[in-house]
């Protein structure tokens, strides 16, 4: 996470090159491999690039009601804590009741408001707004993307978050405007235990080679472009131990930045 | 948003359970949920497949039929580890069904449709749970969504049970579930690597050992995945 980068001295509006360069990239993503799971990374990561941002995460609901993240900005332990705590603090939980973007510009405000345990969790992070955007399916909300950011976002940057939450929408559950409720219910269901499968496989990997469960996840995506196989699918192979040369050969390199 | 949904959920199981063995509770909160006349609860791990006793005989021949004709909605739920639904299985004249021999069964026994859940956490698989309904229609979209939230509880449920925890102590192991907790899931993955065993026994120990401490699974999870705490084969 780089909450830096809500720095004033930095650009307010996204630069045009860049926001098309990123909707390019994820939409290929979205629209070229059905892989959610990484959709939802790569909608994280491009939207925390956004200026004022400095983290960001999708989450879904999941069969019980809650929220859950399905896709972060990064793998840090403090941003997955951030965005659980999210799933049932007011932005998110206001945006899933009225299916509309929701804004807290100071989670500082004060004592004894309602985002009071998500401000414990993003003020010592350097983070202080917290907005969540709403995924929608006709008219019903089934998750967010939510954003945070050192200070209030710009609007710019919100407008592609909103963007960049369709393109999410599009890969969860397809371009199909009249999906009816339980193929939406599978769906979800779905990419939630695809993001406890890649948890899960993070955790094998960390143990076999002495990683972060950081570097594991990295791992995890490069094995996935390297071998043009889904990134719950790859996460499943590990889990199960299943025997994959390939694969295990791409999940033993060591990335560039881990050097 | 529906968080009542699970709180509705969990006080039917509550309810159905008391004083009753596992399985039995958990086919009386099955029935109610997914308007099941029967049910099957099979427990799957290694490739072997081991029945739950739910007092229920023909449930129990149906989940058979299916391990002996090798086709089925169930095994199907286990094996692509996604809900399944098979609809209209008396009608096998229409030459559609996907099943044509489970579903002769099925009608002699005046099954019309099937709903099998997968009972899963992550790639951690620990068996399936299938509602056979006397209409030959889907559920609807509540009943399966409730039947997916059923499915999330008795998972934690099974998982307690195994880590001996008693099934006395439902409703705290229920509160206590792991679905969401990606700490929980990071630890089972490094303890089933360290010990190689499979995730859901790794998930067992970690229940196991939080009971016994008296810890939270979470806090148990975060001990295990900072190196602080490590368990014995």
């Amino acid at each position: 996470m780089d909450a830096d980068s809500a720095s004033p001295s930095e650009s307010r509006t996204p630069d045009p090159h860049d926001v098309a360069a990123l909707l390019g990239e994820v939409l290929a993503l979205a629209t070229h491999h059905h892989d959610p799971s990484r959709v939802c990374s790569g909608v994280s990561a491009g939207a925390a690039g956004l200026p004022g941002v400095g983290a960001a995460g999708v989450l879904v609901r999941g069969s019980g009601g809650a929220l859950v993240p399905v896709g972060a900005s990064g793998e840090q332990a403090h941003l997955i804590d951030l965005l659980e705590s999210s799933a049932s603090s007011r932005p998110a939980v206001d945006c899933m009741d009225g299916g509309r973007p929701v804004a807290v510009e100071d989670l500082d405000a004060g004592p004894g408001t309602d985002w009071h345990p998500l401000s414990a969790v993003a003020l010592p992070l350097g983070l202080r707004s917290a907005y969540a955007l709403p995924l929608t399916s006709g008219r019903s909300t089934f998750g967010v993307l939510h954003l945070f950011g050192g200070a209030a976002v710009p609007n710019g940057s919100l407008s592609v978050g909103r963007t960049l939450a369709d393109v999410a929408t599009l890969s969860l559950l397809g371009a199909d405007p009249d999906i009816d409720a339980t193929v939406v219910a599978r769906r979800l269901h779905l990419a939630i235990a695809a993001r406890i499968t890649v948890e899960q496989a993070k955790g094998v990997l960390a143990a076999r080679y002495a990683i972060t469960p950081e570097t594991a996840f990295g791992r995890l995506m490069a094995a996935a472009h390297a071998t043009v196989r889904p990134l719950a699918e790859v996460a499943t192979a590990v889990v199960e131990r299943t025997t994959d040369p390939l694969l295990d050969a791409a999940l033993a390199t060591r990335l560039p930045p881990e050097s | 948003m529906s968080g009542q949904r699970r709180a509705r959920i969990v006080a039917l199981l509550v309810a159905s359970s008391a004083g009753e063995p596992l399985g039995r509770g958990i086919a009386a909160a099955t029935r109610a949920v997914l308007g099941a006349a029967h049910v099957g609860l099979l427990l799957t791990s290694g490739g072997l497949t081991t029945p739950v006793d739910c007092d229920d005989e023909v449930g129990t021949i149906l989940d058979e039929q299916q391990a002996n004709l090798g086709k089925g909605p169930t095994l199907a739920a286990a094996s692509s580890s996604t809900p399944i639904v098979a609809t209209a299985l008396a009608q096998t004249s229409t030459g559609r069904a996907p099943w044509p021999l489970f579903s002769g069964v099925a009608a002699e026994l005046g099954i019309g449709s099937a709903v099998a859940l997968p009972l899963r956490a992550g790639a951690a698989q620990l068996g399936v749970l299938t509602a056979y309904r006397s209409t030959p229609t889907p559920p609807d979209d509540e009943q399966f969504a409730d039947g997916l939230v059923l499915a999330d509880l008795v998972t934690d449920l099974l998982v307690g049970e195994l880590a001996g925890t008693g099934s006395d102590e439902l409703r705290a192991a229920i509160d206590a579930g792991f679905a969401t907790q990606s700490v929980v899931h990071q630890a089972a993955g490094m303890l089933s690597e360290q010990l190689g065993i499979t995730v859901i026994e790794a998930l067992v120990r970690l229940r196991a050992h939080a009971t016994t401490c008296g810890l939270s699974l979470t806090a148990v999870g975060r001990s295990i995945v900072s190196g602080e705490l490590e368990l014995e084969r």
